[in-house]
């Protein structure tokens, strides 16, 4: 379960990501499947290029995007909990 | 030797072609088609036996039960054994098709299942499952003045977005002509013996060179649609939907050629429009193609 205190990273072994119009489109050469990530999951994408903590990320995007605190953490946790489940990141 | 252009390439052939356009040889060969005998199997590691057909990144062998034995590989070197009893047509059809695919694989050119037409300085092409009603959206739209493209396979140069004709042959069946109200072809122009489906010829019209991708059309057949319906796709749908044909599709997973497709087909569809058209089974191809015709 990932949390404020969870390292995690841009999963780039395994991925090929392209831009598609707004969407990043990502293919898991793994399992063939591909999926893309909405406007939410791209500003998150380009927050983890290095290994980064979640609580940080957090307190960046609640400066960038004018949310409280504790609504930007929940959504974030929900979204990277689908980004670990589809093999986008990997908690470090 | 017989010599042609097709699927882009310079293709020498023991076994006589006329779906492809005669070439005058200027230039060395890309493709040798020859008669022989063919290995059993295929032994290098990574090869996936599935029935009827092994591959492996550089080897595709084919035996088809009273047809031919076909081996492709390494991009360039197609051996067909051509089986007691067989007919020219039925081995030639399967050559073009998915030995000939094994082949662009192997060379890793990008592919699609796609009739086409040319309009404006471009073409568009018509995508879909087996039986949506490619090739005769491709006739309606000769019927009504358009110049062919290309039937079956059109290749995909990501690079500049332009697809290239693989050859001048346009298959169709019996009933699209009788339900366009054209004749029925000759019996010689029966693809195989005894299927109702018949091959026309546009060698003087074909166009060798690569055009800009305008608009790809995806047909869908659907049972319950009352009427002809379209929607602009975008993103990872048009992406799905151009993917899903990729031309002989299911050979890119066991030659690992996942990541060229991937980046050339988001690259295409980043750059043209996708349309989703949908028509009932009994839908007319006059509904269908008013409706594609509006959107071009």
């Amino acid at each position: 379960m990932i949390t404020l205190d969870t390292t995690i990273q841009r999963n780039t072994d395994n991925l090929l990501t392209s831009e598609v119009g707004d969407e990043l489109v990502m293919m898991d050469m793994d399992g063939g499947n591909y999926i893309s990530l909405n406007k939410t999951g791209r500003v998150i994408w380009e927050q983890i290029e290095q290994p980064v903590k979640v609580g940080d990320m957090v307190n960046r995007l609640t400066t960038r995007f004018d949310i409280d605190k504790e609504t930007c953490a929940a959504d974030t946790l929900e979204y990277l909990e689908n980004m670990l489940a589809q093999k986008v990141i990997t908690v470090a | 030797m017989y010599y042609y252009r097709g699927f882009g390439l310079i293709i020498a052939s023991q076994i006589m072609l006329p779906e492809l356009l005669p070439y005058t040889l200027t230039s060395t060969p890309d493709v040798h088609i020859s008669i022989g005998k063919t290995p059993e199997k295929l032994t290098a590691a990574g090869t996936v036996h599935k029935v009827g057909y092994a591959i492996n990144p550089n080897e595709y062998l084919l035996q088809f039960l009273n047809v031919a034995n076909y081996y492709a590989a390494n991009g360039n070197n197609i051996i067909v054994e051509p089986l007691a009893g067989s007919d020219e047509k039925s081995v030639r059809l399967f050559l073009l098709t998915g030995v000939m695919a094994a082949i662009l694989h192997q060379r890793n050119a990008v592919a699609l299942n796609a009739a086409a037409i040319k309009h404006l300085d471009g073409v568009v092409l018509f995508c879909g499952y087996a039986g949506s009603g490619k090739s005769a959206m491709l006739t309606k739209f000769i019927q009504n003045g358009y110049k062919p493209f290309c039937d079956d396979v059109c290749l995909i140069q990501h690079n500049d977005v332009k697809a290239m004709a693989a050859y001048p042959t346009i298959k169709n069946w019996e009933n699209t002509f009788t339900g366009m109200g054209l004749p029925i072809p000759s019996t010689d122009n029966k693809i195989r013996p005894n299927l109702p489906k018949y091959a026309t010829y546009f060698h003087d019209e074909f166009d060798t060179d690569a055009l800009p991708v305008k608009t790809i059309f995806i047909i869908h057949k659907d049972h319950i649609a009352k009427s002809v319906e379209i929607k602009k796709l975008a993103g990872i749908e048009a992406f799905a939907e151009v993917h899903n044909n990729v031309y002989h599709r299911l050979q890119i997973y066991p030659m690992k050629k996942e990541a060229i497709h991937f980046q050339a087909i988001s690259k295409l569809v980043a750059n043209i429009n996708v349309y989703q058209v949908t028509r009932s089974s009994n839908t007319g191809f006059d509904e269908l193609f008013q409706t594609i015709q509006k959107h071009l």
